[in-house]
């Protein structure tokens, strides 16, 4: 049962039977996703790849980059790798990371004289990606409740997003995103778009993100 | 600085995540029907959930930022200088960032306007919200202008050329920003993500981890205005 095409077409059924006002969620192409959606098994969402609550914030006035954001649950070890939406809706699609800055010189003593622009010039001058230097930080999500330091954070692009099996990911606020470059239209409350998503095991899952004033 | 104390941030912060997890399987998909009740909050609810202790940090010995000016920028590009300090009984909201932020600045500007809207009207009336760039390259007044405007209104867009006037407020807020340019053209900023609560004398008196969430903002608040 579990070739890597069936996976895919389950996954999206899953997703369907998960969200239950199914309209619009999994893929909008009206074959493939309508038939297996109507393979109402429970059991599809407890072996499938489920991928739920996906969003992405309503985009500001003025900007053009925006976040999508979901959870995702694999039955056995996956990865996210890749995300793209239409280019009707964007030009570029990365999966993101935000991160402490640097946390080790941003601590908690703030009465150092030592800023933070100071010591990344300094290992940043000969690093073309600001990110080499702060791929070991740990995620805001996972420390942020007790870290009143400086709390500086950026953003970095990553190559996946590991999947452990049955665990929950959550792609939220603060921690991993997809984000959305180049935005064509600004993303207005209630508007639904589709990501298609690219596991290294699931193979392509497409999901409908809806747009949110959260 | 002072030790912060001890808050039960990582309880309120599993709630949310809580509540946010169980709403998740209603609100998930662009359902048509649905978009109405997921459109208006993820992990918060509308009633907020007020506590009779400030939650943020709140120092022994509070930051004096109240000297500190900043030029607030209109869209026509005029200024105002703008001091880092409440009108008097009032509070001032505070957070720097910059308007291609994707992820973190609008997650805090959306936490602080929901905070707004958790409050009575009359205590909202009594929160100013400031936002300066960390970017003013690609943040020009008008756009400063705009991307505040979509969160709130009658916000302050705080914008200056001056690296060492920019350097100044966040010195003396305690935080950092940095913009990297990339020999491919990409722009990397990082930035504080905190945000602050000022009184009417300048002092800092409260302060907010990103992700703090609209009810403990809007908790500390009301405890502030009350104070």
């Amino acid at each position: 049962m579990l070739n890597p095409r069936t996976t895919v077409r389950a996954g999206a059924a899953a997703v369907a039977v998960g969200a239950l006002l199914l309209a619009g969620c999994g893929s909008d192409s009206d074959g493939a996703a309508k038939d297996t959606s109507e393979k109402t098994t429970t059991t599809a969402a407890a072996e499938e790849i489920q991928i739920s609550d996906v969003w992405a914030r309503k985009s500001p006035m003025a900007t053009t980059a925006g976040a999508a954001y979901m959870k995702i649950t694999s039955p056995v070890d996956d990865a996210l790798v890749g995300a793209s939406v239409s280019s009707d809706i964007a030009g570029t699609v990365e999966i993101h990371e935000t991160v402490m800055a640097d946390e080790g010189d941003m601590g908690d003593d703030m009465s150092t004289e030592t800023t933070m622009a100071d010591d990344m010039s300094t290992e940043t001058t000969m690093a073309d990606d600001m990110g080499d230097d702060m791929s070991t930080e740990t995620t805001m999500a996972d420390d942020m409740g007790d870290d009143m330091g400086d709390g500086a954070m950026t953003m970095q692009p990553v190559d996946s997003i590991e999947l452990p099996a049955g665990e929950e990911v959550a792609l939220e606020p603060g921690g991993y995103h997809i984000m959305l470059l180049d935005l064509v239209a600004p993303l207005e409350v209630g508007d639904t778009f589709d990501i298609v998503l690219t596991f290294e095991n699931a193979g392509e899952v497409t999901v409908t993100a809806e747009v949110r004033d959260a | 600085m002072a030790s912060p104390p001890d808050r039960p941030r990582r309880a309120h912060r599993a709630l949310a995540l809580l509540v946010a997890g169980s709403i998740g399987l209603l609100a998930a998909c662009g359902s048509d029907a649905g978009s109405d009740a997921g459109g208006t909050t993820q992990a918060a609810a509308p009633t907020g959930d007020f506590r009779d202790e400030v939650q943020g940090l709140q120092r022994d010995d509070p930051i004096e930022v109240g000297d500190v000016v900043v030029p607030e920028v209109a869209a026509d590009g005029s200024t105002t200088p703008f001091a880092l300090k409440a009108e008097p009984g009032d509070l001032l909201f505070v957070a720097f960032g910059y308007t291609n932020c994707p992820d973190v600045c609008p997650t805090t500007l959306t936490d602080i306007r929901k905070a707004k809207a958790l409050l009575d009207a009359d205590e909202s009336a009594r929160v100013a919200v400031a936002f300066g760039t960390v970017d003013p390259e690609r943040d020009t007044a008008d756009v400063m202008s705009a991307y505040l405007g979509s969160f709130v209104e009658g916000g302050h867009a705080l914008r200056t050329e001056d690296p060492a006037e920019l350097k100044a407020a966040e010195d003396a807020l305690g935080i950092t920003s940095q913009v990297v340019k990339d020999p491919d053209g990409t722009v990397e900023v990082a930035h504080s993500a905190k945000s602050f609560v000022i009184d009417d004398q300048g002092r800092v008196v409260d302060e907010w981890a990103f992700g703090s969430g609209p009810e403990l903002m809007a908790s500390d608040l009301r405890l502030l205005l009350e104070g």
